[in-house]
């Protein structure tokens, strides 16, 4: 026990996390009577020992050991060291580990978890939703958890899964790198991004947020203290994904192995690169505007108060300049995953490579002029919704490449219905239909009915579940043996699959017509005559939550259990299926990875994309 | 604990990861001020009248001499990195804790600057011209902040045990982030102060968004 | 791959997508059209409708039959062949759907122009104020001096709604308009329309509000320009001839007090706020050593002072005290104190 409470890990990490945080708001409240204040409102004391509550936190989890020491003179910063924690067996999961593929797992983990509590909130307030009047939620409680469950899903479920965990584990494997750039960065953006996500939690519970997630002011400004921790979680893990997209941009720019040129490299790193763009300028952006609302709140600032010279629209602009782009980050490494499964298990070359890697650039340039196509009924000045509604339209172009592409590829092939590759095809299906809608949202005078409604509230969820999430799973399927050594049973992920596929069709497709029809998005109640329509919508979110049974029992038995994986289970070219399965720590100890060729020359006899070649003397 | 760095890909020539990382992040913190700018902007553009009446005007003359301390801070802090180049260890700590004194140089007089204004009826809750003008310079001053801790890292170990000799990717990174606080000023001092004390503003409450009450 | 099953292929697509735009030109999407713009709205999606099932039943066609068609037999065991791209095809597929995006772009400005900018009406619109508040619609003819919480329009005159908020964000959507827009705070927000069909509609809010956000809605009546004017004078003679205790009752219903409150007499049901019947007996005992008149006044004007247990503070809307005047807050508290009850 003690040993546990000493090791520098996450027991030491909550406990510095609670000892800042008792310290912080001990010396705030007694501060400001010494300087004639009163102790401070709940929000403020809360903000103010943030802090000192973090910084215990890291100092507890050991983050910030090395640069102590480093500026104490007992190490030297200018080559990187990673690996000083355990680096084997459970204990590395639980420890500030900089060993990017335990990374990855800590996010991914940590992210299915989020998941599935984002999940409960839904199917709960989907039960509610059965049937018109109210039945055992409240009008608070309700707002509250569509609030939560959209930035849990958002923010601690999908980004986190695709871009930390994914990117995290796959990018400098494919990419023939021993780590990320900044190891250290890494495992510290994974435990902001921990710390946030368990911050915004305690805010349901200290007073609830019932604002959306997207927190509009005014309303946003009145609502109780949970909302302050919502700012601030959510500023924490705008800090983590900064760090994040330094590292991916660093790590993709400099580490690339010995003849990777930018075009051999695979599209799942060029969809990471894109994202890391994205994700990197737009950030701040919401950053900056969660600070005003931070003041708003706590220092009666007037940014959005139209009596004072203020706009609420002003936050509207700022926070969809981020959370417009941000869905091209939920999107664009689910694309990537994509092109990664369909040439494997068509057995041939991906269709128009250049076309597809560019798409994703196209897309992180485009994702930043179309976000005011979210304010078309704000009440923003007219003549602003033409460009916007152009540009957003121009959009559905790259994406489009990446569509045809991906049938290009398939036509012709010798297609294997794979687990990866039915998630694969269920993903082509499914956010086809949000990408479709999203023609409908663009086009000003339809919007003008559709805004707001469960139209929008349909088409976020293809392209979000339909979208990401099959993305997210046909990874997870495709990359499972690669990360535990361990196979799934195909049974059991069929059965997901279907479960999956069938549950979104069932739950999202109602819901264009309920919008249509009149049902505002939001609401705890509605009109009687949408009962039964609404009443298969929840009968689709519980074969959609069931789905999740099958995974779960295969994804623990089968790492425990699962028949052994050989390195290479599904005959693929790109380098991570050149080492062993689970990858031994340093990626690539002992030999050196030689870029060859393309990619994705399945079919081309004898192709190869790299070879390992034997370390010479020096390296290790 | 290993020597060999898991990170140190095989040598490769031209900039260093640690130098390209310190580069995007401060793209990244760019973007935070551009969009800081454009709420200014924004509600300046919604308004009838920028500064709006009554607003003290911002002290011009005191301004501009920390904005010269300011800048003569990245002087001093390239003066540290090309010390270290030449190999240096001396030169090294006397330039940085030049650049130490006047950054906090700065920030103490910023911090005078705020008093006597708030004596004047400028504080963060007069209006959305106060809430700007506090939220704008306070962000700065919070990164000069941040940027002295840097400082004062390196100072310490310039101290304790000196740097080897050369480039030093930590010490040209700080240089980075320092001379990026420093532009940033630019911009909020030409934005905040010079602009509207030449005159110049851009208002025009219904272009962008619907008419007030 | 022969030319016969190309053709086939292609045939049986273009088969599909026909019926495919025959089914869903048939599905009634929109509920029913009280203005002339919901018209045009509506062409403009059919339009949409008939490009999107085309494409969906294009990729959809070729996913399934290449599933089909190119599926690896068992016993298979070689690649497919080596195909990396095709200029021409990749620039057909980047160009045409630009060129659809640029169709859609164009009919949909056009469409927005006509409703939103051309004149629809020679003689001057009905100005209606639209005063959105948590949790209730408020609607003013400033012409007429009449207020109400239903929205009534004559046919044929077009109308100007000037909306607004006396708090937070709401979103006036009439379905039958296929239109919106946001009511903010301190400012003023246009919507115009032409109402063409009489009948009884619903006002909506579209954009999160609050906790009674769900109960947000109003009814709109489009009605004969005769019948709307009877409607007029109706409501004018009201307030003219009315006793103090009917005054009373209309500030109660065009305030918005029936959206949160119970409160039999005057036909309010809802329970977000405390039931108001018993008001007059509970009164007087909430605040020991205040009066159930200065209670209740002090509660309409500031409703954080005392809060009912049971119910969270924060939630009642404030400025009641600017948005009536002395006089009528007085008769609004006496009808809560007495009038409601004396029934």
């Amino acid at each position: 026990m003690k040993r546990v409470l000493l090791y520098p890990g996450l027991v030491r990490g909550f406990l510095g996390g609670l000892g800042g945080y008792v310290l912080g708001i001990g010396s705030v409240m007694g501060v400001r009577p010494l300087i004639g204040l009163g102790p401070g409102e709940p929000g403020l004391v809360i903000t103010l020992a943030l802090v000192p509550g973090l910084v215990g936190y890291l100092l507890g989890l050991g983050a910030l050991d090395y640069w102590l020491g480093w500026v104490g003179g007992r190490a030297d910063a200018e080559g990187e060291d990673a690996h000083e924690a355990p680096s084997s067996g459970w204990a590395r999961y639980f420890v500030f580990n900089t060993d990017h593929k335990v990374i990855g797992l800590q996010y991914l983990i940590t992210a299915l978890l989020f998941f599935l509590i984002g999940g409960g909130l839904a199917e709960t307030f989907r039960l509610e939703l059965a049937a018109p009047g109210l039945q055992f939620l409240s009008l608070t409680t309700y707002n509250e958890f569509i609030s939560a469950h959209g930035i849990i899903m958002l923010l601690l479920f999908i980004i986190p899964s695709l871009t930390g965990g994914m990117g995290n584990y796959l990018v400098p494997l494919m990419i023939g790198a021993r780590d990320m750039a900044f190891p250290r960065l890494n495992a510290l953006s994974y435990w902001l991004y921990l710390f946030g996500g368990l911050f915004l939690l305690l805010g349901l519970v200290a007073g609830g947020f019932g604002a959306g997630w997207t927190a509009y002011p005014p309303l946003s400004v009145r609502e109780p203290l949970g909302q302050t921790f919502f700012i601030l979680a959510l500023i924490v893990i705008g800090f983590s994904s900064i760090f994040g997209a330094v590292n991916f941009l660093a790590t993709i720019i400099t580490l690339r192995a010995s003849g990777m040129t930018w075009w051999r490299l695979p599209l799942f790193v060029w969809a990471t690169f894109a994202t890391a763009i994205i994700t990197l300028a737009a950030t701040p952006a919401l950053a900056g505007g969660l600070f005003l609302l931070l003041f708003e709140r706590l220092l009666g600032t007037h940014f959005f108060d139209p009596a004072q010279g203020g706009d609420p629209l002003l936050w509207q602009h700022v926070f969809w300049f981020y959370s417009h782009p941000a869905v091209y980050i939920m999107i664009l490494p689910a694309f990537g995953i994509i092109s990664e499964v369909i040439p494997v298990f068509s057995r041939k070359p991906l269709f128009g490579y250049r076309f597809v890697a560019l798409s994703s650039i196209a897309i992180s340039a485009l994702s930043f002029s179309v976000w005011a196509h979210h304010m078309f009924t704000s009440g923003m000045a007219s003549w602003l919704r033409l460009p916007f509604m152009i540009m957003t339209m121009s959009i559905a172009v790259p994406t489009g490449i990446k569509f045809f592409s991906w049938l290009a590829t398939m036509w012709g092939g010798k297609i294997r219905l794979d687990v990866p590759m039915m998630f694969a095809v269920g993903f082509i299906a499914l956010f086809l239909l949000g990408g479709l809608s999203g023609i409908f949202n663009a086009a000003v005078p339809v919007d003008l009915h559709v805004q707001d409604t469960y139209w929008v509230v349909a088409h976020l969820h293809f392209v979000l579940v339909g979208g990401s999430v099959m993305g997210l799973f046909a990874a997870i399927y495709y990359w499972f043996p690669k990360m535990t050594g361990h196979h799934l049973n195909p049974t059991l992920g069929k059965l997901h699959f279907w479960l999956t596929f069938i549950g979104s069709a069932v739950t999202y497709l109602p819901m264009h017509w309920l919008g249509l029809y009149g049902m505002a998005r939001r609401v705890a109640d509605y009109d009687p005559a949408f009962g039964p329509l609404n009443f298969a919508i929840t009968v689709g979110a519980i074969i959609l939550g069931g789905s999740m049974l099958p995974f779960l029992f295969n994804a623990v038995w089968s790492w425990v259990k699962g028949p052994k994986a050989e390195p290479n289970p599904w005959h693929a070219l790109t380098l991570e299926w050149l080492v062993s399965s689970p990858p031994p720590p340093h990626n690539f100890d002992g030999t050196v990875p030689q870029v060859v060729g393309f990619p994705y020359d399945y079919g081309v006899p004898g192709a190869q994309h790299a070879v390992l070649h034997q370390a010479s003397g020096g390296e290790r | 604990m290993s020597s060999v760095s898991a990170a140190v890909p095989a040598p490769r020539e031209g900039t260093p990861p640690g130098i390209w990382g310190i580069w995007f992040f401060v793209v990244s913190e760019a973007m935070l001020f551009f969009a800081l700018f454009l709420g200014y902007f924004y509600l300046q553009s919604r308004s009838t009248e920028w500064p709006p009446l009554g607003a003290p005007s911002l002290p011009l003359t005191s301004t501009t001499v920390n904005t010269i301390f300011l800048l003569a801070s990245s002087g001093t802090m390239q003066g540290a990195i090309l010390s270290l180049r030449r190999g240096s260890q001396r030169s090294l700590q006397w330039w940085l804790l030049a650049t130490l004194f006047l950054g906090g140089l700065f920030l103490s007089r910023q911090v005078l600057e705020y008093s006597s204004l708030a004596a004047e009826g400028l504080t963060i809750r007069a209006g959305a011209f106060g809430s700007l003008f506090y939220t704008i310079t306070g962000f700065h001053g919070a990164h000069v902040l941040v940027g002295l801790v840097g400082l004062l890292a390196l100072v310490i170990r310039a101290y304790r045990v000196g740097f080897s000799p050369g480039r030093s990717q930590v010490v040209e990174g700080v240089g980075v982030y320092w001379h990026f606080v420093d532009v940033v000023w630019i911009f909020v001092f030409t934005f905040l102060y010079v602009l509207p004390a030449a005159g110049i503003a851009f208002t025009a409450p219904s272009l962008l968004g619907p008419e007030l009450h | 791959m022969g030319k016969r099953s190309i053709l086939l292929l292609a045939g049986a697509l273009l088969l599909a997508g026909a019926v495919g735009v025959a089914i869903v030109l048939n599905i009634p999407w929109f509920p029913a059209a009280a203005f002339s713009e919901a018209r045009a709205i509506g062409s403009l999606f059919n339009f949409i409708l008939v490009v999107v099932v085309v494409i969906f039943v294009l990729v959809e066609g070729l996913l399934v039959y290449s599933l089909i068609r190119f599926r690896r037999r068992p016993g298979e065991e070689e690649d497919g062949p080596p195909i990396h791209g095709n200029t021409p095809l990749e620039i057909a597929w980047t160009v045409i759907p630009a060129l659809i995006v640029l169709v859609i772009g164009i009919y949909s400005f056009k469409v927005l122009q006509d409703i939103e900018v051309s004149p629809r009406s020679l003689q001057e619109p009905l100005v209606v104020k639209v005063i959105a508040r948590q949790f209730a619609w408020q609607f003013e003819y400033p012409e007429y001096n009449v207020s109400s919480a239903e929205l009534h329009l004559p046919v044929g005159r077009s109308v100007e709604f000037q909306i607004t908020s006396m708090d937070v964000i709401h979103s006036f959507w009439l379905p039958s308009l296929r239109e919106k827009m946001d009511a903010l705070p301190e400012m003023v927000t246009i919507l115009r329309a032409t109402p063409t069909t009489p009948g009884d509609y619903e006002v909506i809010c579209a954009e999160l509000c609050g906790l009674g956000h769900a109960k947000m809605r109003a009814r709109l009546i489009v009605e004969e320009a005769s019948v709307f004017q009877i409607w007029l004078e109706q409501q004018q003679a009201m307030v003219q001839g009315e006793d103090t205790l009917a005054v009373g009752r209309r500030l109660f219903q065009s305030q918005g007090c029936s959206a949160c409150h119970t409160l039999r007499d005057a036909g309010a049901e809802a329970a977000i706020g405390p039931a108001l019947d018993v008001l007059p007996e509970t009164a007087a005992s909430r605040k020991p050593g205040m009066r159930a008149y200065d209670y209740i006044r002090e509660s309409i004007i500031n409703p954080d002072v005392y809060v009912v247990p049971g119910f969270p503070a924060g939630v009642m809307p404030k400025g009641f005290d600017q948005r009536m005047s002395g006089a009528e807050l007085d008769t609004l508290v006496r009808y809560l104190l007495e009038g409601s009850a004396a029934k």
